[in-house]
């Protein structure tokens, strides 16, 4: 009976130091319910259209934050342990056992574990309908009435989850509690800590891992990107942590060394201060440095897809609705669909389809397999090709093909070949032929679109190596329309569906909007799962830290004690406690951004500079987009750096309880 | 010369007016330039006390403490911290070493903070290491080295800034015989060659005969001013009497 009043005695005297704790705890449990809430929520289903399997994706991402949950309350758990090591060992002083006050810690863990679980359940009931809207518009869904709802399923979900969270901390506090010895809890104050100097080898190999996964990442060619991706992630998080486990005690040690850099004022205090914890922080240091990392990279990559999403739509498909074959009446019935909703026609064009198959030289082996043998491509002369550009959205660049040459239009992974020229051969003529990253759409369906000279064009033609009909197959027209407002009108995509869908007469379509909307769908969602587990990612690292910067504190009283008998004034010891404070923060928030750096320069290659047309660097819009990112999260982290620091001031001026 | 004047130093633990404790009572008392003098009373008497006075750690409640002519209280809170490293040495019964830091860093360390320059901080390291041969320990940690060795860097720390004074609050006090007694020749020496002014605390008799003459506190007041004629046997007998005197029975 006493044990559980001495457990909330205990936790009204610890209020200060639980509210941390606590409130990353209620917004790890807000999360949770949040993300459960969506992947259940009616409106959403049936407001979300598309394909696209947004229930599964919730639950996963729900259960990987539940993971990080995890391992975030047991080291918290533990670092607050070690942080009440004094009133700990009060009470084994007085006789309690090491089994009883074990009880007592997991009676306060159940105690706080409850109320976070109530409060963060409630928060998310109170913003579920303001959740279910963000969402829906970021995914730009029709936004119909949103209710509000108590998703009960939700609730009995994230709290099922926790209980068991909660008792897997609880036990392994028990695990701690059963370690520490009597003596041990008394050396708390005074642990001396093994002499460290850090390793001249780590620091290296650190510096060549992290080097080389760099080199990796930023290579030009996509796929070699993509195959070493899982080597650039491993060597990256193996070389951040060589790096806190042995290279910063180096460079520490190497500063020791230098003594006119270390002797300079308190310098030579935060530095020893620092270089005797540099071990104790590692870990800490390190996982804080991969989860700003992923995080800031989560929220960056998610930015830059969702902003990017607009523009891509417009500029990887040239009209806003093409499609072949048809006759004029179809012309006509779109044009008084447009009319009616508003809208009127910007660019209009039609041009008759040819294939040609050459048999080809030094072609790329994945548009042979691709093809297999026909090896068929759409073609069009210069002239008609600059017409088509010319009709289509803004972007499309003209091209100038002398005589005797070809251009293949083949988006994407061009680069990546390195072959010799490809030579196009009909008979005995051969024509040298280049890869250009242009927009292939208008070639009904052939991996590549061939561009001749006119005058090649028209011999070939003449020769009849340039056909209209494949394989016996007549082609058909290619029409292409752009109009007003196509991405604003969900009626017009609707119209021109019902027209196009169940014609006979038509070969195939394309509808940017549906496109867009469904594009739009995925990356809203990433976005915003992205900004969510970016959040809770925050949240509990900075949460590590601090527990751990104050358990560290209280360690620390008696350096500070010291220096003050010794004789520092006041601006003296926060100059002190600053330097000891940052480098534990910012070290590792330096190295995840330019983690993060490097890692969107690899999304850039494989990914970013087929999506984002720049006359420049698609890197450097990237790189603008993330900016914005990077600088929330450090402003966030900032936020956490000063209470950390505020809390630690107090703690070490004895000022605290 | 007259180095340090105290005048009419009170001091008064807690602010509540019925759990007031009154730790010294009008203690005035000079000391000359040089000098090496003891203090001494029983446990609680004040002995640390007024030697955190001395050493601006501690504040006095009225009096006033004058050191080379300038009245303490006079002082800013930074200027207290900068006369503190600078002015004046301490040694600590418990060392006062940082665990953080090696022996060597725990030396330089008032000298860093003032600023000085890193030659001039090795030169003088260097220098105070030999002649007080604690060349050896310099790279180890405080708790790889044993006691003894503990309170001769704190005292090697206490000197590095050429302080006026220096005050050592039973200093002996956790050192085995041996030790304590390389201690306080030390401590000689430094008060010999260097000429600083010694005040130190100790229950020690052995130790306090080192001294040029004693203070004698009881219950927060001055009892007795005990001054050596010069033989050490003689003193120590002569403090042994006012010890028995007081009715301390220590040693
Ligand atoms: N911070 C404080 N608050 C209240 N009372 C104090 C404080 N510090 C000391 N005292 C009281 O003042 C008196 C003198 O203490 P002081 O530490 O000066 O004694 P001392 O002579 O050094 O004793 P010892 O030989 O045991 O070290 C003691 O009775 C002590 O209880
Ligand atoms: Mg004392």
């Amino acid at each position: 009976m006493k044990l559980t009043s001495l457990a909330i005695s205990n936790i009204k005297h610890n209020m200060k130091n639980y509210a941390m704790y606590f409130f990353s705890m209620c917004f790890s449990v807000f999360t949770t319910y949040s993300f459960a809430n969506l992947a259940l929520s009616e409106t959403i289903s049936e407001s979300i259209q598309s394909s696209i399997k947004y229930k599964n994706t919730f639950i996963g991402f729900g259960i990987v934050i539940l993971i990080f949950v995890m391992f975030f309350l047991i080291s918290s758990n533990k670092s607050f342990i070690r942080y009440r090591k004094r009133e700990i060992s009060t009470y084994a002083l007085f006789g309690m056992e090491n089994g009883k006050i074990g009880r007592m810690l997991f009676f306060e863990t159940l105690v706080i574990g409850a109320a976070a679980l109530i409060i963060g359940i409630a928060i998310g009931i109170f913003f579920s309908k303001l959740m279910v809207m963000i969402l829906l518009k970021m995914v730009l869904a029709e936004v119909a009435e949103v209710s509000f709802a108590i998703e009960w399923n939700a609730i009995l979900m994230t709290s099922a989850a926790y209980f068991i969270i909660y008792c897997i901390m609880g036990l392994s506090g028990l695990r701690v509690i059963n370690k520490f010895q009597l003596v041990d809890l008394f050396k708390g104050d005074k642990i001396a800590e093994k002499r460290t100097k850090g390793s001249i080898a780590l620091l290296i190999i650190s510096a060549i891992l992290i080097i080389v996964a760099y080199r990796l990442a930023i290579d030009k060619h996509s796929y070699i990107v993509v195959m070493n991706m899982f080597l650039v992630i491993g060597m990256t998080i193996a070389g951040t942590y060589l790096f806190f486990f042995g290279g910063l005690q180096k460079l520490l040690d190497i500063v020791k060394k230098n003594k006119n850099i270390f002797y300079k004022k308190t310098r030579l205090v935060s530095v020893s201060l620092l270089s005797h914890k540099a071990k104790t922080f590692a870990a800490t240091m390190g996982t804080i440095a991969v989860l700003i990392a992923s995080s800031t990279t989560a929220m960056a990559f998610g930015y830059t897809l969702y902003k990017s999403a607009e523009n891509n739509a417009k500029e990887l498909n040239s009209f806003d609705v093409y499609y072949y074959g048809g006759d004029e009446t179809i012309e006509n019935e779109i044009y008084e669909l447009l009319e009616k909703n508003g809208s009127e026609p910007l660019d209009f064009i039609k041009v008759e389809q040819y294939v040609t198959k050459p048999e080809g030289e030094n072609f790329p082996e994945s548009i042979i397999w691709l093809s297999g043998d026909s090896l068929a491509f759409s073609t069009y002369s210069q002239s008609t090709f600059n017409k088509i550009s010319e009709a289509s959205q803004d972007s499309n660049p003209m091209v100038d093909v002398k005589e005797g040459t070809a251009l293949i239009a083949y988006p994407g992974y061009y680069a990546d070949f390195e072959h010799g020229e490809p030579v196009l051969k009909y008979g005995d003529i051969s024509i040298k032929a280049e890869f250009e990253p242009l927009p292939n759409t208008y070639s009904n369906g052939s991996y590549a679109t061939i561009i001749f000279n006119d005058k090649d064009y028209e011999m070939l033609n003449r020769l009849g190596y340039v056909k209209s009909n494949d394989n016996g197959r007549e082609l058909s027209e290619f029409i292409g329309i752009n109009y007003k407002n196509s991405l604003y009108s969900k009626e017009i995509a609707a119209g021109l569906n019902e027209i196009l869908r169940s014609n006979e007469t038509i070969n195939g379509y394309h509808i940017l909007y549906d496109t867009y909307i469904e594009s739009m769908t995925l990356f809203g969602l990433l976005c915003f799962i992205g900004y969510f587990i970016s959040a809770v990612f925050i949240l509990m690292s900075v949460s590590l830290l601090y527990f751990k910067q104050i358990a560290i504190g209280t360690e620390e009283i008696s350096q500070y004690e010291s220096l003050r008998r010794i004789g520092i004034d006041k601006d003296q010891e926060n100059k002190i406690i600053t330097n000891r404070i940052w480098p534990v923060f910012f070290i590792p928030l330096v190295m995840g951004l330019i983690h993060s750096v490097f890692a969107m320069k690899g999304a850039d290659t494989i990914l970013f500079s087929n999506m984002i047309y720049t006359d420049g660097n698609s890197y450097l819009e990237v790189l603008k987009t993330s900016s914005v990112m990077y600088i929330i999260y450090s402003l966030v982290y900032f936020v956490f750096y000063l209470i950390t620091k505020y809390k630690y001031i107090r703690i070490v001026s004895n000022k605290q309880n | 010369m007259r180095l340090l004047e105290l005048k009419n130093i009170s001091k008064t633990y807690g602010s509540k007016k019925n759990k007031k404790y009154t730790a010294l009572k009008n203690i005035s008392f000079d000391v000359e330039s040089g000098d090496f003098m003891g203090i001494m009373g029983a446990s609680g008497s004040g002995k640390t006390t007024l030697l955190n006075i001395i050493g601006s750690i501690d504040m006095q409640t009225s009096g006033s403490v004058v050191v080379n002519g300038i009245d303490v209280s006079d002082l800013s809170k930074k200027q207290l911290a900068a006369h503190r490293r600078e002015n004046i040495g301490f040694i600590f019964q418990d060392y006062n070493l940082l665990d953080s830091m090696t022996i060597e860093e725990n030396i330089v360390l008032p000298l860093a903070l003032s600023g000085e320059k890193a030659k001039v901080i090795k030169d003088k390291l260097n220098a105070l290491a030999d002649d007080l041969k604690i060349k050896d320990i310099l790279p180890k940690f405080p708790y790889e080295v044993s006691g003894g060795e503990k309170q001769r860097a704190s005292a090697c720390r206490a000197l590095i800034t050429e302080p006026k004074i220096i005050l050592a609050d039973e200093p002996t006090g956790n050192l085995d015989t041996a030790s304590g007694k390389q201690l306080l020749n030390m401590l000689e020496y430094i008060n010999q060659n260097y000429k600083t002014t010694i005040l130190m605390v100790t229950h020690d008799i052995f130790a306090a005969s080192y001294c040029h003459n004693i203070l004698f506190i009881k219950d927060g007041e001055i009892y007795n001013h005990l001054h050596s004629k010069g033989d050490r046997q003689e003193f120590f007998n002569s403090i042994l009497n006012v010890m028995s005197a007081l009715g301390g029975t220590e040693k």
